[in-house]
């Protein structure tokens, strides 16, 4: 695959852009939340029709084409209209099929995603595993011809549209080897699978999977035996670096309204923006908003042609960058907002809420330095 | 007169943890697990404060001529280590440590006969309407009036994060009384509000970032109230609300106490939580540091806690020292809250609202002691910005400095 055309990824930046200043505004998110739990059939549908789902996927299978790195700009977009629609983890979930060696009902499900008419979850963080994409948290012991899967996920990304599930399990091995890792395609029926989904503070919706001995038959594995650590490590690096670009979105637009609200907001006779202590605060925030937005854009050029190891460590780098970036410039945003940005009727807390959601997910910043001192820094 | 004795101190503090034990039920004890803010669900903390008033313990910072313990400064604190110890909630500030002791201090004797003894028994609620949407850490320049006609005032306009107030029965209130002319402090009075049933007033909930209603909007149109609702002299307002936020400030609650108390839910939960590398969090030097300087700036604070204890309330020093209080209480908060969410990671992204509630009945999903984590982070982001934000409280020690 290759990346797009820059006209491409222009036109398909254009086009979110248009959606969220005329479909996905303040008061249409709220509704959308209080109506469809932030999940609305006609907005995937137009996600599908405007081909931002496809972007990832080879045109053979109905996509365009393009790189993960290509959905840098949507993201963005998705940041700074707050939306809650289940796009990333159906994205990550679908990567997983067509990157897939095997599994019996692989490919008509990515044709079905791809068409919007099914939706497929990843289920990646075990119950301990912070994020760690290797400490899957489920167990699959050898049955007969299959497995048996025991143990939990956490805090997955869920659809409320969605038919099946892809999960992480290990058959052997300890939580940070990349051998003794399985995937397996399963539908969310499957029976001994306990759903418990949620929505998350966010206005995202989450569930957790508890596996109670759960019955797998060699046809739903999607890789040879052991093998799909690094089809994993290389999935949740994708997962990144979409959040990230989210964060971006997000931080560069509490930067602005911040800079706005401060010109406007009086106390003692003068705007707050005339207070030097507050100037400071934020260009500090433009300072954290625009170092992750330079070091997302060096990792989206680099990416295409960089192999998997490499991307693993660019999109650590990432993550651990963006944590301390993402929790200063979502608190300053609150707090030159003063008490308006506490309440749910405003939007700057919405954007500090999903921004401290993205901050936890794939790992916190404190897992990827930790893992970057282990794995990386040498 | 300090007690020093450590047996008669023993001895106190045996009485207090017997008294909670016997009398602190259920719906006590799950609304002080259930506490996310420094406001603790209403009506179980009420009830807790009715409990405490029938032992005569509601009050244990005032003196004993008006209902109060008469306890001295080792009584009160073994006092409150033994509520957090047992988990039970704090009772609310607005009436037992604000508008109480400004009461005490300012009001008439018929002022005092009247609210002392609701507030004490937990009766009346009192809410405090001070900040609006204009005035918010420049509180002077509030815009909130009332008028005299006769042998009452006339009240217009509105008040905003009025905690509480959709569960009041009673306001204390900053109005503007006198004219423009002046320090904007000047022509600000102090009010005692009754009667919230007024048709004139109308109380509307505000959700906060956690999903539920703390604070409130209060809107008064032509709301007529007795003159003698006016506590201190009238136009004098601004030393009453100055002499109630040293209460506010550090005189009241020991910070340190309830920190401590959530440092140890925060090093349990990591004590079970994987590090995401097969071992556990509580081993990992990083948390092991963090946590080391959390419970640091805890020990600095119960210190800084008990020289302003001592400290002339009104001396030179007072006033930076409760601003140096406030912003390091707070900050320290701020920082325990998020390593509270660093270690509770993804799962305290559930929005928890029923399990939340206090008799609900409903199961958290995740670990219990995980349950309040993510919602404290989100409401004390507050902390650092109401009772003046930080940044006056800056500006307060900065001024002090280069007098």
């Amino acid at each position: 695959m290759s990346t797009l055309n820059q006209e491409t990824r222009a036109m398909l930046a254009d086009s979110v852009d248009r959606f969220i200043r005329t479909e996905y505004r303040f008061e249409d998110r709220r509704r959308n939340l209080q109506h469809h739990q932030g999940q609305s059939p006609d907005h995937w549908r137009t996600f599908v029709d405007m081909g931002w789902l496809g972007i990832p996927f080879a045109e053979g299978q109905g996509g365009l084409g393009g790189e993960i790195s290509d959905t840098v700009g949507v993201m963005k977009g998705f940041g700074q209209g707050l939306v809650t629609e289940p796009y990333l983890g159906v994205v990550n979930a679908t990567r997983l099929l067509a990157l897939a060696e095997q599994g019996d009902d692989r490919q008509p499900l990515l044709a079905g995603v791809l068409s919007g008419d099914s939706q497929v979850i990843f289920a990646s963080e075990g119950a301990q595993g912070r994020g760690n994409p290797l400490a899957v948290g489920v167990v699959a012991e050898p049955d007969g011809t299959g497995y048996r899967l025991s143990g939990e996920k956490v805090a997955v990304p869920y659809s409320r549209s969605a038919s099946h599930v892809v999960v992480s399990a290990r058959s052997n091995g300890g939580d940070t080897e990349k051998m003794g890792v399985e995937l397996f395609l399963m539908p969310l029926d499957t029976p001994g699978l306990e759903i418990t989904d949620y929505p998350m503070m966010d206005g995202h919706q989450g569930a957790n999977l508890t596996f109670n001995g759960v019955t797998v038959s060699h046809a739903q594995q999607l890789t040879e035996p052991g093998t799909a650590g690094s089809l994993v490590r290389q999935v949740h690096a994708e997962g990144i670096l979409m959040l990230a670009a989210e964060a971006v979105g997000i931080m560069e637009t509490l930067v602005r309204k911040t800079v706005a609200y401060t010109r406007t907001r009086k106390q003692f006779g003068v705007a707050l923006a005339e207070f030097q202590v507050l100037q400071h605060r934020m260009a500090d925030m433009y300072i954290d908003a625009t170092s992750v937005a330079n070091l997302l854009t060096q990792t989206a050029t680099r990416w295409p042609s960089a192999d998997p190891e490499q991307r693993v460590v660019m999109a650590s780098k990432l993550k651990a960058r963006l944590g301390p970036a993402a929790r200063y410039v979502g608190q300053q945003a609150v707090q030159l907002h003063g008490g308006i940005g506490m309440t749910d009727e405003l939007d700057i807390g919405h954007y500090f809420k999903r921004l401290t959601s993205i901050e936890l997910q794939s790992g916190n910043a404190g897992w990827h330095r930790k893992w970057l001192w282990r794995e990386a820094a040498a | 007169m300090i007690t020093k004795d450590p047996a008669e101190l023993a001895a106190f503090r045996l009485k207090v943890r017997r008294f909670i034990e016997q009398n602190a039920d259920e719906e006590v004890l799950e609304a002080g697990r259930k506490t996310t803010s420094f406001f603790p669900p209403f009506d179980a903390v009420m009830k807790w404060h009715r409990i405490l008033h029938s032992q005569g313990w509601s009050a244990i910072r005032w003196p004993e001529e008006y209902g109060g313990t008469g306890w001295d400064v080792p009584r009160q604190l073994i006092f409150e280590e033994e509520c957090r110890r047992a988990g039970v909630p704090l009772l609310l500030p607005q009436g037992i440590s604000m508008v109480g002791p400004a009461i005490i201090h300012y009001g008439t004797d018929e002022q005092k006969r009247r609210h002392l003894p609701g507030i004490l028994s937990g009766k009346d609620f009192w809410a405090q309407g001070y900040s609006e949407p204009n005035a918010g850490s420049d509180l002077a320049s509030l815009k909130c009036r009332a008028d005299r006609d006769g042998d009452h005032y006339v009240i217009n306009g509105s008040k905003t994060w009025t905690t509480y107030a959709h569960h009041a029965n009673r306001l204390f209130l900053l109005v503007r009384t006198g004219g423009s002319a002046g320090k904007p402090q000047q022509g600000i009075s102090f009010f005692l509000i009754e009667d919230l049933t007024n048709p004139g007033i109308e109380i509307r909930p505000i959700i906060g970032l956690d999903g539920v209603p703390e604070q409130c909007d209060v809107f008064f149109t032509d709301v007529r109230v007795p003159v003698d609702c006016c506590l201190g002299e009238e136009n004098d307002g601004w030393s009453v609300a100055k002499y109630l936020l040293e209460h506010e400030r550090g005189g009241g609650t020991s910070f340190a106490t309830t920190f401590r108390h959530e440092l140890a839910l925060i090093r349990r939960l990591a004590g079970r939580t994987g590090d995401g590398f097969g071992g556990v969090l509580a081993d990992d030097p990083v948390f092991q540091d963090r946590f080391i300087r959390l419970s640091l700036e805890v020990d600095t604070l119960e210190a800084t806690e008990e020289v302003f204890a001592d400290m002339e309330k009104g001396s030179p020093q007072s006033g930076p020292m409760s601003s140096m209080i406030k912003i390091t209480s707070m900050e320290t908060l701020q920082r325990i809250t998020e390593l509270g969410i660093d270690v509770a990671g993804t799962p305290s992204l559930a929005l928890q609202l029923a399990a939340l509630t206090v008799g609900s009945g409903v199961e958290p999903i995740g670990d219990d002691d995980a349950l309040t984590l993510m919602p404290k982070y989100l409401n004390n982001r507050a902390a650092s910005i109401f009772g003046g934000s930080n940044e006056i409280q800056r500006n307060i020690i900065a001024k002090s400095l280069l007098r």
